[in-house]
């Protein structure tokens, strides 16, 4: 990529968002994930998938 | 497809599955973002701001299968009753808004050099900004309700009566004229743009699209962990 474009502050911008954008669903996936893991554990259940046994 | 319907079993193939699917993800990206900004030549008439293609391009293509996705998830949910069907259309929303956004702002950041303007309210412009509206409509029903079911009927319509709005983004510059340009991929001739230009272009959108899946797929284990938890907060309300 010639780096003296004229515009390489849109291409920047452009790829900049798409990461920041990408990234922050993929951040708040695992985060309500985890929350939603602990409020489960909190309450005496098993993550579906990962019982042994059954809740209680 | 009932096969998914246990909860068990789904959380056991999703879980075998993802880590293949994020390894997938992260080398197409990596493998997208080096022919796109490094190994792609330069337009001879858009020059370097062409680059902006590979992510515009597929975020729009991904924002419209995302919809289409969840109109098919929300007809199943309407006519058999999968028990994961609604979960499967609520988990594509944040998807295809944010892919939606973004097909929005790097349109626009592509329009400014090329076009002069930021903004035009052509037909494929216009079209594609109702559809973010559909998106910020489907997710406001779901988080309007206290009741799970009344909401998941309300988004059915919406995700429904919503989709008739694809054909007319697909077809809005063949039938209106649009300062945006026709379709150059998906033609009856084949596609307009040079191979050097399709490859790229054609690995950005493998990894968005594994993107969308992947993610999708802990989207719906977290409605998935949602629904139990409602299901036990019930069960202690009851119980006091």
């Amino acid at each position: 990529m010639d780096m003296a474009t004229p515009y390489l502050g849109f291409i920047i911008t452009a790829y900049g968002l798409f990461a920041v954008v990408l990234l922050g669903l993929l951040a708040q996936t695992i985060w309500r994930g985890k929350n939603l893991r602990r409020e489960l554990a909190k309450r005496g259940l098993n993550d579906p998938g990962t019982a042994t046994g059954t809740d209680p | 497809m009932q096969v998914f319907a246990n909860p068990h079993r789904f959380f056991a193939i999703s879980n075998r599955i993802l880590p293949f699917a994020w390894t997938a993800t992260a080398l197409a990206f990596a493998y997208g973002l080096y022919l796109a900004l490094w190994a792609s030549p330069a337009d001879y008439q858009q020059g370097e701001t062409v680059r902006i293609m590979y992510v515009h391009v597929p975020s729009a293509s991904i924002a419209l299968f995302a919809y289409v996705f969840m109109a098919f998830a929300s007809a199943m949910a309407l006519i058999f009753r999968h028990p994961l069907a609604d979960a499967a259309a609520k988990a594509a929303a944040p998807l295809g808004a944010g892919f939606c956004f973004l097909a929005l702002v790097t349109g626009s950041l592509w329009g400014k050099p090329m076009w002069g303007t930021w903004w035009v309210w052509d037909a494929r412009l216009t079209s594609m900004f109702v559809l973010m509206l559909l998106y910020l409509g489907y997710i406001a029903v779901w988080r309007a309700f206290d009741d799970p079911q009344r909401a998941a009927g309300l988004a059915r319509i919406v995700a429904l009566v919503g989709v008739i709005n694809i054909p007319i983004v697909k077809f809005s510059v063949n039938w209106w004229n649009t300062l945006h340009q026709p379709a150059s991929i998906l033609r009856k001739n084949g596609p307009a743009i040079d191979a050097s230009i399709l490859w790229p272009l054609a690995i950005m959108f493998l990894a968005s699209i594994l993107f969308f899946l992947s993610t999708h797929l802990m989207l719906l284990k977290n409605e998935v962990r949602a629904r139990k938890l409602r299901a036990d907060q019930l069960k202690t309300m009851e119980t006091r």
